[in-house]
């Protein structure tokens, strides 16, 4: 599993079973992996760590608090790529234009490391 | 409970209120009827004088008439005044006394014009009537009582000075005897008639009118209390609206947390190779899936069914829609070899639509004709059609016989090879059917098995 280079994903989400299996997941596929629970810890970790990429909850506590945290971060380091994450088909994601607003994409639970995967390789330019 | 006061009483404040400002509305027409009036008695004199061979003293109704032009002047500026009155209570009872005071001069006006004019041989002494029965409109009950009693009281009054000759007698006709104004037979049975007349009148044009304020305010109060409901009824439906959006969220999570952890450990640990415990495991993940599947989908249909009016509808551009939907879709149609068709105008105009649900319908007609095509091509065809926009979702899958077309809006119901061949909720079109049905729109189906399925949506456009 050594990577030349290991890149680090911070995921933000306030399930902790969540952020377990994420994380066993992008471990696996060499990736390094911070985590946080809530959006306080996330800003800290945010500075803490450097993250080469961040994926953040949309739905955590209120509805819409996931997306207020991902614009804070986005403002503390813009050129860090941001995903967010929601449950498939929630009605927000609908009416979010996640380009035009900055964000890397939606991603939607459940995840698939056979989709999931590959997507962050690509943002991350990784072969 | 609800705090605000019973409907009955907030109800009968507002019926004074529409009955004034009705008042007010016909004060303005009282006074511009009396212009008419007034320009109708100068012609009639002018007219009579002209044709007729009577005996009327002409000066002095012209000058009656002049006098009907000036006081209704007085009013007219009078009525502008009291328009502008700001303070209701104060306004409403200038109203009221202002309509009584118009009606006494114009009867006080009439009694003088019919004395001047021949008196009881007048047949101009129907004309009360009007005035009784424009008072019943205006007035309450007893001021309409009062306004005859007024005229009553006057004309018999004019009839006893003149058989007492204590006013001169003015006549009208050359032809009738003077004799019988100073017939007590003739007089009594004039006042007797004119009397009987009026209150008659009066009692009729009251009593009706007072059914119809009756009226009035029940449906003041029915709309109040409809009002009431109404705004019950669209809490409860928000306060569902938000419980969907809860109990949606709180299954989803624990459940999506379930199934990336069984995810998690099938790719995770590939040092633990038990070919058994993994193919459980993908299994459960698969069931999960399923599961996940169809609480979202059952929670879409309920969130659509309770959405009845309550769309939010707005013009909705479908291109940005649609790409998003092939998006995610491509993936699945490549792996199956099938070739997708986009027949989009350049520009597609926009339909007044929810955002939400339009995604639902372009991802559940796309997805469907997707999974149940196993060669060929899926169609995606918009056009515009009159005030409508249309959407054919054509494809060459598995398709559906006549009984099963007819069927396929029905919750949960999936055709036999549908059932066999693919994994579903039945719920997908069913959403589909309830957010066309919310939008005043209409969906066919065209199917044919072994051949394939055309599904036609008509959706209002935005500008329509």
């Amino acid at each position: 599993m050594a990577e030349k280079e290991e890149k680090l994903i911070l995921v933000i989400d306030d399930d902790r079973d969540m952020l377990e299996a994420i994380k066993i997941m992008l471990e696996s596929a060499g990736f390094a992996v911070g985590l946080a629970v809530d959006g306080k810890q996330g800003l800290e970790k945010v500075e803490e760590l450097n993250p080469d990429l961040i994926i953040v909850d949309m739905m955590m506590e209120t509805v819409d608090a996931g997306v207020k945290v991902a614009e804070k971060i986005k403002k503390m380091k813009s050129a860090v790529p941001i995903f967010l994450l929601s449950s498939i088909g929630e009605a927000t994601s609908y009416n979010l234009d996640t380009s035009a607003i900055g964000f890397a994409g939606v991603i939607q639970k459940p995840l698939m490391p056979s989709m999931l995967i590959p997507l962050l390789r690509k943002k991350l330019h990784i072969a | 409970m609800s705090s605000s006061p019973p409907a009955g009483k907030k109800a009968i404040k507002r019926f004074v209120l529409t009955f004034q400002d009705e008042l007010v509305e016909r004060i303005g027409w009282l006074i511009r009827i009396r212009w008419l009036a007034a320009a109708g008695v100068s012609t009639t004199i002018l007219l009579v004088d002209l044709l007729f061979d009577l005996l009327l003293n002409y000066r002095i109704l012209l000058v009656c008439a002049a006098f009907i032009f000036l006081y209704n002047l007085i009013f007219h500026f009078y009525f502008r005044c009291l328009l502008r009155e700001e303070h209701l209570p104060q306004r409403h009872q200038r109203t009221s006394r202002f309509a009584n005071i118009q009606i006494s001069t114009d009867l006080v006006l009439l009694i003088v014009l019919i004395y001047f004019s021949g008196g009881a041989e007048n047949p101009f002494i129907f004309y009360f009537i009007f005035h009784v029965i424009i008072a019943s409109i205006l007035l309450s009950n007893l001021a309409s009582y009062l306004q005859a009693s007024l005229a009553v009281v006057l004309f018999n009054l004019m009839l006893v000075l003149d058989y007492l000759q204590v006013i001169p007698h003015y006549r009208l006709f050359p032809f009738l005897n003077e004799s019988v104004y100073h017939n007590p037979v003739f007089l009594l049975g004039v006042a007797g008639v004119f009397t009987s007349t009026l209150y008659l009148s009066v009692y009729m044009a009251t009593s009706i009118t007072s059914k119809l304020r009756r009226r009035e305010e029940e449906l003041m109060q029915l709309k109040d209390s409809l009002e009431q409901t109404n705004r019950r009824l669209m809490e409860i439906y928000e306060y569902r609206s938000r419980f969907i959006l809860k109990v949606e969220h709180e299954l989803k999570a624990p459940l999506a947390a379930i199934q990336s952890l069984i995810t998690a450990v099938i790719t995770g640990f590939p040092e633990h190779p038990e070919p058994k415990v993994k193919d459980l495991l993908t299994r459960a993940e698969h069931r999960t899936h399923n599961l996940l599947e169809l609480i979202r989908q059952l929670l879409t249909l309920s969130r659509m069914q309770t959405a009845g009016h309550a769309f939010k509808l707005e013009p909705v551009k479908l291109e940005p829609i649609i790409s998003r939907q092939l998006e995610i879709l491509h993936a699945q149609a490549e792996s199956k070899g099938l070739e997708i068709v986009l027949d989009l105008p350049a520009e597609i105009p926009p339909v007044k639509a929810d955002q939400e649900a339009m995604h639902q319908v372009v991802m559940n007609l796309l997805s469907n004709a997707v999974k149940y095509t196993e060669q060929g091509s899926v169609t995606f065809k918009v056009s515009a059609e009159g005030n409508f926009i249309r959407l054919d979702v054509v494809d060459t899958g598995i398709g559906m016989s006549k009984e099963e077309v007819a069927m396929v809006f029905e919750e949960f119901y999936r055709t036999s090879d549908a059932k066999a061949k693919y994994e579903g909720t039945g719920l997908g079109l069913s959403i589909v059917w309830e957010i066309i049905e919310g939008h005043g729109g209409r969906i066919e189906v065209v199917s044919e098995p072994g051949r394939g399925t055309t599904f036609t949506v008509w959706l209002p456009r935005a500008e329509a």
